[in-house]
């Protein structure tokens, strides 16, 4: 559904992203396990267009979506929950949500989506009239899910949405995904916190300085000694 | 004394609702893409001479002109904007710059084809109406309840529509809003054309009422950067009420305080204010 073919990222002189080359078949979950400044975050900006690639392609679907800006990738369905939630603070959270729906065509009828992400987190339907600058890491994250719901992705790519959040919060989260995997969600999880990279996706890619060091099934990576001693910390 | 107070507070209403549509033009641009365009003022002068030349020179019937007046002064903003401004974006120094150089090349402009002479339109609408014994010119009513309009209908259209509430949420976070698939550089466009319009629609309903001449515009501008100043910069409808408080305290200041130091007045009040609010009246509110 979603593939990098040997792409490459740059900023400036820096080279960020290698010959990248990942997949994500329809239906399926993977997830981008790396550690601080790997490249998971630019590979993410990539296949939205934020950032834009030196070479390589992406498709999308079926399509060559590489020269497409982001709008029109949002709008076929590549939707991004951003690293460090980026909710709108000043809205409240059902504005956040409509906003999600923004790029639908059927985006006046969006309360039957917004009553599905409400039941999948309770918390924001207590909290729907609260500004989202005023709620709580665990809170706005969650918002940042619902929200990317709310736009009806075919993929959602998910940048690191346990970072700095409490044990019980990272598995609330961790729960979340397994659920919408399990509904057929096509999802890309980028993840240093690779227990629950590795818990939540069937396939995972290890990324390194902009290189895929290491893939596949997650539970013969595991067992590698590199995922145990790098991330797992046994 | 009663019909010279009711005749400044008008006179500050109108030139104050002037301020405020050319501050919302303000605010909302510097929302949008980040810099403060001076040429507002240029544009609303542009209006003022297309209002002027499609009635008393091609001889439209008035409404008429005055859309046409804003059609090509939104036509000159999205010139200006494909050519100048789309290169400034969130760079306050250099969208000085290039407002700056585009006063000078409008008004410029202006003094060739029209020369420095003052112009007056015919009266569009003479008349008055005797309210409780004051004497209440119906064109002067009329621009105000039209500016004011204006102003709601984009305060509505701000907070009741998707694009509004696209607006909104481009302001708070750029990166976001263009993850909800917002057409982010399209509407950096839309709001620089529209805020030239309304700087148009302001100049062509102007020239009904005073005379006209090139370098007009440079006071309102600097009276509108003072409202959305007083207003707290990105509020709507504070740039309205930023811009109608500075102009009936000018109005009013006229009456007691020598008129010469008319212009002093709105600044000395704005500082005031300042002092006591420094983040502007409608700080925190969209
Ligand atoms: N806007 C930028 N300008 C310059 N360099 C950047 C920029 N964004 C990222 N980089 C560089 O690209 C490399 C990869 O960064 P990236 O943010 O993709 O890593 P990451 O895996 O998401 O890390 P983290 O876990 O800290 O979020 C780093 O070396 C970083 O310094
Ligand atoms: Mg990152």
């Amino acid at each position: 559904m979603l593939e990098f073919e040997r792409v490459n990222v740059h900023y400036g002189k820096n080279h960020v992203l290698k010959d990248l080359s990942v997949r994500v078949g329809e239906g399926e979950v993977v997830s981008l396990i790396g550690s601080n400044a790997a490249g998971k975050t630019t590979t993410l900006r990539t296949a939205l267009g934020l950032k834009s690639s030196t070479s390589g392609s992406l498709r999308f679907a079926g399509e060559d979506i590489t020269r497409l800006a982001t709008h029109q990738r949002v709008n076929r369905g590549l939707v991004l929950v951003p690293e460090g939630r980026q909710a709108f603070v000043k809205f409240t959270v059902i504005e956040n949500l409509l906003m999600g729906a923004y790029h639908r065509a059927d985006r006046d009828q969006a309360q039957k989506e917004i009553d599905i992400v409400f039941d999948m987190f309770p918390r924001l339907r207590e909290r729907r009239a609260q500004k989202a600058g005023s709620m709580s890491g665990g809170e706005q994250q969650m918002l940042a899910i619902a929200r990317g719901l709310m736009a009806k992705p075919k993929c959602l790519l998910l940048d690191e949405p346990t970072l700095g959040l409490a044990p019980i919060i990272v598995e609330e989260i961790a729960h979340t995904v397994r659920r919408l995997a399990a509904a057929g969600m096509t999802i890309l999880l980028a993840e240093q916190n690779a227990a629950v990279a590795l818990a939540c996706a069937a396939r995972a890619y290890v990324l390194e300085s902009g290189n895929i060091s290491l893939q596949g099934e997650s539970d013969e990576l595991r067992k590698t000694d590199a995922i145990k001693s790098l991330y797992l910390g046994n | 004394m009663g019909q010279l107070i009711v005749g400044q507070l008008l006179n500050g209403a109108i030139v104050g609702t002037l301020y405020g549509i050319i501050a919302l033009g303000v605010t909302l641009t510097f929302g949008i893409t980040g810099i403060v365009n001076f040429a507002l003022g240029a544009f609303m002068m542009l209006g003022c001479y297309m209002a002027w030349y499609l009635t008393d020179g091609v001889g439209m019937p008035y409404p008429v002109a005055v859309v046409g007046a804003v059609a090509i002064t939104s036509l000159a903003g999205l010139v200006a904007d494909q050519t100048l401004f789309r290169f400034t974006r969130n760079n306050l120094v250099n969208g000085l710059l290039v407002s700056i150089g585009l006063i000078a090349v409008m008004e410029g402009a202006a003094l060739l084809i029209w020369t420095s002479t003052p112009k007056n339109m015919e009266y569009v609408w003479p008349g008055v109406f005797m309210v409780a014994g004051l004497v209440v010119p119906k064109m002067k009513l009329l621009v105000v309840a039209l500016l004011l309009a204006v102003i709601l209908a984009t305060y509505a259209a701000l907070t009741r529509t998707w694009i509004g509430r696209a607006a909104y949420a481009y302001a708070q976070n750029p990166e976001a809003a263009e993850l909800m698939g917002v057409r982010t550089k399209l509407l950096q466009s839309g709001v620089v054309v529209y805020s030239t319009g309304l700087a148009g629609l302001g100049g062509a309903l102007y020239a009904s009422l005073y005379s006209i001449d090139p370098t007009l515009g440079a006071v309102y501008i600097l009276k509108a950067v003072e409202a959305a100043i007083l207003a707290g910069i990105g509020s709507v409808m504070g740039s309205l009420f930023g811009g109608v408080l500075l102009g009936v305290t000018e109005g009013v200041g006229s009456i007691y305080l020598p008129i010469a130091f008319r212009d002093a007045y709105g600044l000395v009040f704005l500082v005031a204010i300042l002092l006591f609010k420094p983040a502007g009246l409608f700080a925190g509110r969209k």
